[in-house]
């Protein structure tokens, strides 16, 4: 796959471009530290740094799969009750603009070191893309095609299941590659805020304790988790459509 | 002008049919007709005559403001619950992500229908048998409308409605898939309703051409078209059909250029 290779040669060169970061600055190692150092730190806390990544995982993932229930569930609404739509879609520009910050502070402070509210700023960081995208493909199929079913006395559910989902899941997939990616960035932000765990966690520790070996370990560990998501959503993508590549 | 006779029966009749959009648009005023099963009809007018609104009230997309529709005794709505009308559009209706085959075969996962013939003998009659493994975006624009009339014929629809299914394709092409057409149906002995813009292809195909006026649809003229069918293609130079397209011609330019009385 010519794209994982891409993105291989772009984790490979990494390592030589904090070498030549290095080279041109004359900071300390505890700030820019060797790549060397990175690896090292790597490979002796792998099985700590291990268990904080799926933590992060656990919460991407489950607040991902939530954030899609939610959209499956309104964009579905707001195709059959035009009313719903024009009374959810500003509480959701409302809630899309609201700053994370404050949001996930509130959250916090409200329910503790708990797992609902991280879910609920994963889900708030994905659902806007993945509502806004779905909504826009279900109702733009073909009106030629609904007149089709229609004239074949097709019920709502048919219609749906057989022309309007297929036409508007390329929308639906492209919505994936900008959210899913996003999920793992708002399990980090939220484990940022106040956790005892995860990524996000071990960034406020690695700051407070000045441990930029630990940061840059991190940020590599999350580069990779974000790369890995999207090339997931790629090979999706590509086996769903493979009629349309077909030669 | 209306030859008709609307109490006698047959595949389709239209009686005293109105059709108004809001309070501001009339598409259609008293409109009445009657096809006998096994006819292709052709309607032809001006932009904005109303043949789209015509055929979309046949069809059970749209509802008549008053009067009746009839296909083979029933509504429209319930002769499309009966599988008794396919319709091809304009634009193939077609889903992107299945097949040739697979989009013929959507027409009978709705309907339920079964019919005599499986979707790979119909697709072989079509003439697109190689093909019914592609998907539309591999196929020319003639071999899409062909898949496209295949949807509409695949559940055996006694009358089929096509609004101008060969608008958008190169006129040799047009000719040849029109020539199809009329041949199929005429072999099966279905019923046949055109909407075009071109002459030619209305007197080519039809056994009637019905002449709309705008603004607010009305049937202007009915001109018979007594060439028997099959036709060859060499009638197109012969003087009768020759005749009879300028005949209707004359009456579109009549249609386009009479007034509405409210106008």
């Amino acid at each position: 796959m010519k794209e994982g290779f891409t993105y291989l040669l772009v984790f490979l060169s990494l390592p030589v471009v904090l070498f030549l970061l290095r080279a041109v600055s004359d900071l300390p190692a505890s700030i820019l530290p060797p790549p060397e150092m990175v690896a090292e730190l790597l490979w002796e806390e792998r099985s700590s740094l291990l268990g904080h990544t799926l933590e992060t995982l656990k919460i991407a993932l489950l607040g991902y799969a939530l954030a899609n229930v939610v959209t499956l569930s309104l964009a579905i609404s707001f195709l059959y009750f035009k009313r719903l739509e024009n009374f959810v879609t500003p509480w959701t520009v409302v809630v899309k603009n609201i700053p994370y910050v404050t949001l996930a502070s509130i959250l916090i402070v409200t329910m503790g070191d708990t797992i609902t509210p991280k879910l609920i700023i994963v889900v708030l960081v994905t659902f806007f893309p993945l509502l806004a995208n779905l909504n826009k493909g279900l109702k733009a199929t073909d009106p030629v095609l609904i007149d089709r079913m229609r004239t074949l006395n097709a019920s709502r559910w048919q219609v749906f299941r057989k022309v309007r989902w297929p036409s508007a899941l390329p929308y639906y997939m492209a919505a994936h590659e900008i959210a899913f990616t996003s999920s793992i960035v708002g399990a980090i932000v939220a484990e940022w805020f106040f956790s005892s765990k995860g990524l996000g966690f071990l960034i406020v520790q690695a700051t407070t304790e000045y441990r930029a070996d630990r940061l840059y370990a991190v940020t590599f560990i999350a580069s990779m988790l974000s790369v890995f998501a999207y090339i997931a959503i790629r090979l999706i993508d590509q086996k769903l459509f493979k009629w349309k590549h077909r030669n | 002008m209306v030859s008709n006779d609307p109490n006698t029966g047959g595949a389709v009749s239209v009686f005293n049919l109105c059709k108004s959009f809001g309070t501001s648009v009339e598409a259609l005023r008293d409109v009445n007709l009657q096809i006998k099963e096994g006819e292709f009809t052709a309607f032809i007018g001006p932009s904005g005559c109303g043949k789209t609104t015509l055929l979309r009230i046949l069809a059970g997309l749209e509802t008549a403001s008053s009067g009746e529709v009839q296909i083979l005794g029933n509504t429209p709505e319930a002769a499309c619950r009966k599988s008794q009308v396919g319709v091809a559009f304009q634009r193939p209706a077609l889903v992107e992500s299945r097949t040739a085959r697979e989009n013929v075969r959507l027409t009978l996962e709705i309907t339920k229908a079964r019919p005599n013939r499986s979707v790979e003998e119909l697709l072989e009659k079509f003439g697109i048998g190689q093909f019914m493994d592609s998907y539309p975006h591999e196929l020319s624009g003639g071999m899409q409308q062909r898949v496209n009339i295949a949807c509409a014929l695949v559940h055996d629809p006694k009358v089929l409605l096509l609004d101008e299914p060969f608008g958008a394709l190169d006129e040799l092409t047009r000719e040849k898939l029109g020539e199809w057409l009329i041949h199929l149906l005429k072999e099966e002995k279905r019923t046949g309703i055109l909407i075009t813009h071109s002459v030619d292809e209305a007197v080519y195909l039809s056994d009637r051409v019905i002449v709309l006026s705008a603004g607010p649809g009305r049937i202007h003229r009915i001109v018979d078209i007594p060439i028997p069918q099959p036709r060859s293609r060499s009638i197109r130079s012969e003087e009768t059909f020759l005749k009879l397209v300028a005949e209707v011609r004359r009456d579109l330019y009549a249609a386009t250029e009479q007034e509405s009385p409210n106008t």
